[in-house]
C-alpha cells in the first residue's frame, strides 16, 4: 500500500529529524557510503583500470580530484568502483556468517538438551580459535582472490553471531508467553517466526552492523597479506597496498583509500553503537 | 580441589579446541585445488618426488585413514616440508616464532600501560573535553587498518623524522649469540648494551602501532567499569572519609573494575598475534607473519597451513593461561565455578 509506505517514510524522516547533529552526520556519511558504493560505476569519471603512464602520478586535481596512480589510473574512479568490491563483499560476508549463525542457534534452542550442548561447545571452540588466520589459510588453501577471502571470512566468523543470538533466545525462551504459545499449539515454525526471533533481532542488527565495518577493515588486511583482491582489483585494501611505497612521493594514491576505509568503517562502528542506544542496551554511547 | 577441577575442565576443553584446529586445518588441505601430493612436493618436484609425497601422505588411503595418520603426523612435530625453504616447516617455525613473541608481549604491556591510566583520567573527567577526546580517538583509531596505521608511522616517525629505525629488528652492525630468537633478550645475555638499545629501538615503534588499536578497546572498556564503581556506596564511604586520589584509584577503583577488562586481555592476545602478522610486513621483522606472507606468496600451501595450525595453538595455549589467571586471581570466578561445577 502505497500510503503506509509513506507513512513510515514519513515517521523515518521525523526520527532522523529529531536526532541529533552527530546522530544525523553519522547516519548520512553510512547512507551516502552506501550510495556511492552501489552506483559507483555508473559515477566513475574514469575507467578504473584503463592506464595512462603519461598521466602516472598527478596531484589532486580539478580533473582528479583524488589524483592518479602509478599506472595514470585515476584515484576516485578506482575507490568508487572499487566501493562495489569492498562493502558488497564485507556485506555478503556478514550475511553468510549471519545465516551460518542463525542456523546454528536455532537449532541448539529448538534441538534438545543434547543437540544444544554440542553445538554451543562447537561454538566455544569456534570463538577459541583465531579465525582471521584460518580464513587466511583458507584463502590461502583455495587461491588468492576476493571470492576466497568473502567464502574463508564468512565460513570462519559465525560463532559470534550465534553465540549472541543463542543467549538472547535462551531468554526468550524463559518468558511466560513462550509457554502459553507453546501450551495453546503454536507450531514450531511460528513459534519461532512471531514470538522468539523479534525479540533477539535487535541484538543481532547492531552486532552486524558494527561488523560490516570490522570486516572491511578485514577484508583489506588480508588483501595486504596476499591471500584476498589482486591487482589490478581495486579493492580498497589492494589499492592501499599498492599504495604502500608511494607515501613520501604520492601520498594522495595511499592517503585517499586508507581515508575511504577508516570513514566507511568508523561510520558503521558509530551506527551500530547509535541503534545500541536507541534500543537502549547500554546508558550511554560512545559519545 | 575446586581449582584443580576447573583447571582439568579447561584444559580439557583446550584439548578439544586443539583437535578441532586440527580437523579445520586437515578439511583445508583437502580443499586446496589440483593434486595434494603436487602441491606438497613443489611446482618442480619430479614425477618420482611427487608420487613418494603421495605414499608419505597416504593420499591413497580412505580419508578418515588420512586424517588420523595426520594427526599422528602432527603430534610428532611434523607439519611438512617448505617448498621453498626445503626445511621442516615446524623448524621454520621455531626459527621464527621469538620474533613475534617479543613482539606481542611487548604490545600486551604497552596496550595495559596506556589504556588503564588513561581510563581513569576519562573516568575521572567523565563528560569533560579530555573525556570526549579520548573517547572519539579510541574508536576512530578502530576503524585504521593495522597496517594502514603501521606504514603512516613508520613513513613519518621513522622515515621523516627519524625517530626509529625503519626495517629489521637489530642494526646490522650488532651480532648476538641466539639464545633465545629474541633479539632484546640475546643481547642481554650477550651483555652487549649498544645492541640491546638497538634492539629496543627496532621494537618500540612496531609495538606502539600493535598495541594502539588494542589499547582503545581496553580504554573503553576499563573506563565503562571505572565508571561503574565510582558510582558504587563503598567508593562514596571511602570518598567521604578522605581517602586521597592515588590510594582511592589504587585501592578501591582499579581492582574492583579490572574483572571484564582482564577477561577482555585475554581474548586480545589471540588477535594480537594476528594483527602482528600484518605488523611484522610491514616493519619486515622477519617473525611467523613474514614467514607466512612469503609461503603465500610462493604457493607454499604447506607451510601456510602450519603456521596456521602453530599460531592456533599458540593462541589456545595463551587464551587457557589468561583463563587459569584470572581464577587465581579472581575469587569471585573460583567460587561461581565451584558452584557450577557442583550443580
Amino acid at each position: 500500500m502505497p500510503s503506509a509506505a509513506f507513512v513510515h517514510l514519513a515517521g523515518v524522516f521525523r526520527s532522523f529529524m529529531r536526532m541529533g547533529i552527530f546522530d544525523r552526520i553519522v547516519l548520512g556519511t553510512v547512507v551516502v557510503v552506501i550510495v556511492l558504493a552501489l552506483f559507483g560505476p555508473l559515477l566513475a569519471p574514469y575507467d578504473s583500470l584503463r592506464s595512462d603512464i603519461v598521466n602516472a602520478f598527478q596531484p589532486p586535481s580539478a580533473a582528479h580530484w583524488f589524483g592518479t596512480d602509478q599506472q595514470g589510473r585515476d584515484v576516485l574512479s578506482r575507490l568508487l568502483v572499487g566501493g562495489q568490491i569492498s562493502l558488497l563483499s564485507s556485506v555478503a560476508i556478514v550475511a553468510l556468517f549471519a545465516l551460518i549463525g542463525v542456523i546454528v542457534a536455532t537449532t541448539a534452542t529448538l534441538g534438545g538438551r543434547w543437540v544444544d550442548q554440542v553445538l554451543m561447545r562447537a561454538v566455544d571452540v569456534g570463538l577459541a580459535l583465531p579465525g582471521m588466520v584460518l580464513a587466511l589459510g583458507l584463502a590461502a588453501a583455495l587461491g588468492p582472490s576476493v571470492q576466497s577471502a568473502i567464502i574463508a571470512l564468512g565460513l570462519s566468523g559465525w560463532p559470534a553471531t550465534a553465540r549472541l543470538l543463542r543467549t538472547a533466545m535462551a531468554e526468550t525462551m524463559a518468558q511466560p508467553y513462550i509457554e502459553g504459545a507453546k501450551v495453546l499449539g503454536v507450531p514450531k515454525a511460528r513459534l519461532l517466526l512471531r514470538h522468539i526471533w523479534p525479540n533477539a533481532k535487535d541484538v543481532l542488527v547492531v552486532q552486524w552492523t558494527m561488523d560490516v565495518g570490522v570486516t572491511i577493515v578485514v577484508l583489506a588486511s588480508l588483501s595486504f597479506l596476499g591471500v584476498g583482491a589482486q591487482p589490478p582489483t581495486p579493492e580498497w585494501g589492494a589499492m592501499l597496498t599498492e599504495a604502500s611505497g608511494q607515501i613520501g612521493t604520492a601520498w594522495w594514491t595511499f592517503a585517499a583509500p586508507a581515508a575511504t576505509i577508516t570513514v566507511t568503517a568508523f561510520a558503521f562502528g558509530l551506527l551500530g553503537e547509535m541503534l545500541q542506544m536507541r534500543d537502549g542496551q547500554v546508558e550511554e554511547g560512545p559519545l | 580441589m575446586d581449582i584443580a577441577l576447573y583447571t582439568l575442565r579447561r584444559l580439557g576443553a583446550a584439548i578439544f579446541s586443539t583437535f578441532a584446529l586440527v580437523a579445520l586445518v586437515f578439511l583445508i588441505t583437502k580443499l586446496v585445488p589440483g593434486d595434494e601430493a603436487q602441491v606438497a612436493a613443489g611446482r618442480y618436484a619430479s614425477p618420482e618426488q611427487v608420487e613418494a609425497m603421495r605414499q608419505k601422505l597416504g593420499l591413497t588411503q580412505p580419508l578418515i585413514e588420512q586424517f588420523f595418520a595426520y594427526l599422528a603426523r602432527i603430534l610428532q612435530g611434523d607439519l611438512g616440508t617448505s617448498i621453498s625453504t626445503f626445511q621442516p616447516v615446524l623448524t621454520d617455525l621455531t626459527t621464527v616464532i621469538p620474533a613475534t613473541l617479543e613482539l606481542v608481549v611487548a604490545a600486551f604491556l604497552i596496550d595495559i600501560a596506556v589504556a588503564v591510566p588513561l581510563a581513569v583520567l576519562a573516568a575521572y573527567r567523565a563528560g569533560r573535553p579530555v573525556d570526549n577526546a579520548l573517547r572519539v580517538g579510541a574508536v576512530l583509531l578502530n576503524g585504521i587498518p593495522a597496517f594502514g596505521l603501521a606504514l603512516i608511522a613508520q613513513h613519518f616517525l621513522s622515515e621523516k623524522l627519524r625517530l626509529f629505525p625503519i626495517l629489521g629488528r637489530l642494526g646490522d652492525e650488532f651480532e648476538v649469540t641466539r639464545r633465545t630468537g629474541m633479539a632484546t633478550i640475546d643481547s642481554l645475555l650477550d651483555g652487549n648494551v649498544a645492541a640491546f638499545s638497538s634492539a629496543i629501538g627496532h621494537l618500540i615503534l612496531p609495538a606502539i602501532v600493535l598495541a594502539l588499536p588494542f589499547a582503545a578497546i581496553t580504554f573503553r572498556a576499563m573506563r565503562v567499569s571505572l565508571l561503574a564503581v565510582m558510582q558504587s556506596d563503598f567508593a562514596l564511604v571511602a570518598k567521604a572519609k578522605g581517602v586521597g586520589l592515588p590510594r582511592m584509584v589504587m585501592r578501591h577503583l582499579l581492582p574492583n573494575a579490572s574483572g571484564p577488562t582482564v577477561a577482555l586481555l585475554g581474548i586480545q592476545i589471540g588477535w594480537l598475534f594476528t594483527v602482528a602478522i600484518l605488523v611484522e610486513n610491514v616493519f619486515a621483522r622477519s617473525g611467523i607473519g613474514t614467514y607466512l606472507t612469503q609461503a603465500v606468496s610462493q604457493k607454499d600451501t604447506f607451510a601456510v597451513l602450519g603456521s596456521v595450525l602453530f599460531l592456533g595453538i599458540i593462541v589456545t595455549v595463551a587464551n587457557l593461561a589468561a583463563d587459569l589467571i584470572i581464577m587465581i586471581t579472581d575469587p569471585r570466578i573460583r567460587s561461581q565455578h565451584a558452584g557450577s561445577a557442583d550443580a
